[in-house]
């Protein structure tokens, strides 16, 4: 026992080490800073569940192969976390201009993020985005004035419409004041080695399933299964790390999550796209010399012949419709609410006349809003 | 006829299964296809005599893959039935509710039983089809795991019903049309089903639409699908009346003559 060193030593060596790991922190927290201001000119989200996941599980690792305890680790890890994001929450708040705080359904790397990076990116003042698990929560999150927009898909071009949406700008609360379209690129993504002749299931959101069914029907062994979202299917072939499964995401999901890009060409050749809307509380004013839409929800008064008369009315007013949809009413089987996107401005003569039209051939009638046109880029 | 061989979607136990019953009667031969392609390709090659496919639920609207289905293959369509849905939680006998992590079905089924997996905690997990989920439950019988399925599912696969009706809403109906054999209705209303694309100009919708309602004939339903070019849509339009009835033959013909592509395909009964 004689060759221990003494208590004091070892005391004197250990607050060396502490001196390292709080300097260590300190340029840990410092670059939080840093994080937060590109998070913000990008538009990438201040937060991402499932991407501090993939963190903790590289951390967990790490201890491990370090001969430390994993959950312990993870527990320091989880505080470290907390700080720094807790930081970064504060300097956006000292920001001289107040960043747009954007919602969005899905996480890091879905299309709905890139759609958001593709509006917002840039902006001055940034931008917040905050992905949720679901266009209701995103909705809600507007609704109770955590978010100034909310960016939802609405209809794609080989899945069609997307009814979730649909169904919640039916219930309210929110006003139509824009849309983007946004271009989708598909691809089956699988771990790296791994073969498209091994493939077994295919993991993605329905719509993207649906978009790729041509694909799909060419590889009739591979069994598709509905995701949550794109990029969540790509995380979960990460984690299951099983060269039998693949995902249909994004290219960026693909380096996100360190993903072979296995079939590039799985889409339609006409390209494919999403439209968007945006929602906010209130309505912007939209400028008279933009062309614009307006939407507008209805529930016909229930007797034959109403969706007839409703479409003659638009046709001797002049007003186009650009878009008919129609869904269920709950509890009510076969009777159903429509949406109209209508070509022109709410409060335009052609189209004040026409809703005055349509008022006695319907029971409940609402503007959703008016909105600039996206540019048609056709493929 | 006498046992006409009718092609559904899914595996045995089905809610389609039990729409051909519905539709042709207890005589006739279900035969399971993996997918609705699969139904319309069975139909239209004559290696069976008809198919059932849903093409709407009440709660959860259009059967979009069908929708696309029937414009694609044209086939016949000879018949109408409204089925209610009475989702079943199956799982293997001994399971007990209050055991219950996860529950396999098909997404729509899961998302109709929304609020009974919340309010008992319990996990939706995606699978292909409803019956398919009941089959793989009783085959592997996963721990603490069940299946949203019909009743016929339980009876086929040996499971045991823990719940009967766990849907949210009570009017789960999906409609179903017969494709090929004609069925034996009793019904007395007709429905005359088109299909139509449009020349790229605005208001070609509207002139199209205008045939019927200038004639009062009443549009019962009208979807559009994406066209796989941008924007561009395939028309699908459901009429009350009888194509034979002459009021509607000379509107289909007015009206055929505005469009791009026009196809009626069929005027049908709708059961009661």
């Amino acid at each position: 026992m004689a060759d221990l060193p003494d208590l004091e030593t070892l005391r004197v060596a250990i607050e060396r080490i502490d001196a390292e790991i709080l300097d260590a922190l300190r340029r840990r927290m410092d670059l939080a800073d840093d994080i937060a201001r590109s998070k913000l000119a990008a538009a990438s989200p201040l937060r991402d569940p499932r991407r501090e996941d993939l963190v903790l599980r590289k951390v967990r690792e790490a201890a491990t192969s370090h001969g430390l305890d994993p959950h312990e680790i993870e527990r320091i890890y989880r505080l470290i976390m907390d700080m720094s994001v807790a930081r970064q929450q504060s300097l956006i708040q000292r920001q001289d201009t107040t960043p747009l705080r954007v919602g969005y359904a899905g996480i890091e790397g879905s299309y709905s993020h890139l759609a958001a990076r593709q509006r917002y990116a840039g902006r001055s003042g940034g931008v917040l985005l905050t992905g949720f698990e679901s266009g209701r929560e995103v909705l809600d999150a507007l609704r109770r004035g955590e978010l100034d927009l909310a960016l939802l898909p609405i209809e794609n071009t080989s899945a069609g419409s997307v009814n979730e949406t649909y169904d919640l700008l039916a219930e309210g609360g929110a006003t139509l004041i824009g849309e983007l379209l946004s271009q989708v690129d598909h691809r089956l993504l699988g771990l790296p080695g791994a073969r498209l002749e091994d493939i077994r299931t295919v993991l993605s959101h329905p719509q993207a399933l649906a978009q790729c069914a041509d694909f799909l029907r060419r590889v009739p062994w591979i069994r598709p299964l509905p995701e949550f979202d794109t990029s969540g299917a790509a995380l979960k072939v990460r984690e299951r790390n099983d060269p039998t499964v693949a995902a249909i995401a994004s290219e960026s999901a693909a380096q996100r999550f360190g993903l072979q890009v296995l079939v590039r060409d799985i889409q339609p050749a006409s390209g494919d796209y999403t439209r968007f809307v945006e929602l906010a509380r209130e309505a912007t004013p939209v400028p008279p010399d933009v062309p614009c839409k307006t939407t507008l929800t209805v529930v016909l008064e229930h007797r034959p012949g109403t969706l007839g008369q409703v479409l003659t009315a638009l046709a001797q007013r002049g007003v186009n419709l650009a878009k008919l949809e129609s869904r269920p009413i709950p509890g009510e089987p076969w009777r159903y609410r429509f949406f109209l996107d209508l070509e022109g401005h709410a409060a335009s003569a052609p189209l004040i006349a026409a809703l005055g039209d349509l008022e006695p051939l319907t029971s409940s009638m609402r503007v959703l809003g008016t909105y600039p046109r996206a540019e048609e880029s056709r493929g | 006829m006498g046992s006409p061989r009718i092609a559904f979607q899914g595996e045995r136990g089905a809610y389609s299964e039990e729409a051909t019953r519905a539709l042709f009667g207890p005589s006739a031969e279900p035969v399971p296809c993996p997918s609705f392609r699969a139904v319309f390709e069975a139909v239209a090659s004559g290696q069976v005599d008809g198919g059932a496919v849903p093409v709407e639920n009440s709660l959860a609207g259009s059967v979009s893959e069908n929708v696309d289905l029937l414009g694609e293959f044209s086939l016949p369509i000879t018949g109408e039935l409204s089925l209610r849905i009475r989702h079943c939680l199956l799982a293997p006998a001994g399971t007990t509710l209050e055991g219950l992590e996860r529950v396999l079905s098909h997404p729509q089924a899961l998302a109709q039983c929304a609020g009974f997996l919340r309010q008992h905690g319990i996990t939706p997990v995606g699978e292909s089809d409803t019956a398919g989920s009941a089959k793989r439950v009783a085959q592997l019988a996963p721990p603490r795991t069940a299946a949203i399925a019909s009743r016929a599912a339980a009876d086929l696969y040996g499971l045991t019903v823990l719940r009967e009706g766990i849907e949210d809403a009570p009017d789960n109906y999906t409609r179903f049309l017969s494709l090929g054999a004609v069925p034996v209705l009793t019904g007395t209303r007709i429905k005359t089903s088109v299909v139509l694309t449009l020349e790229n100009n605005p208001g070609a919708l509207h002139a199209v639409l205008g045939v019927f309602a200038s004639r009062s004939l009443n549009i019962i339903r009208l979807e559009s699908r994406p066209l796989r070019r941008p924007w561009e849509y395939v028309f699908c339009l459901d009429l009350e009346g009888a194509r034979e009835e002459p009021r509607l033959s000379e509107a289909l013909d007015a009206a055929a003559r505005l469009c791009r592509s026009f196809r009626v395909l069929g005027s049908y009964r709708v059961a009661d």
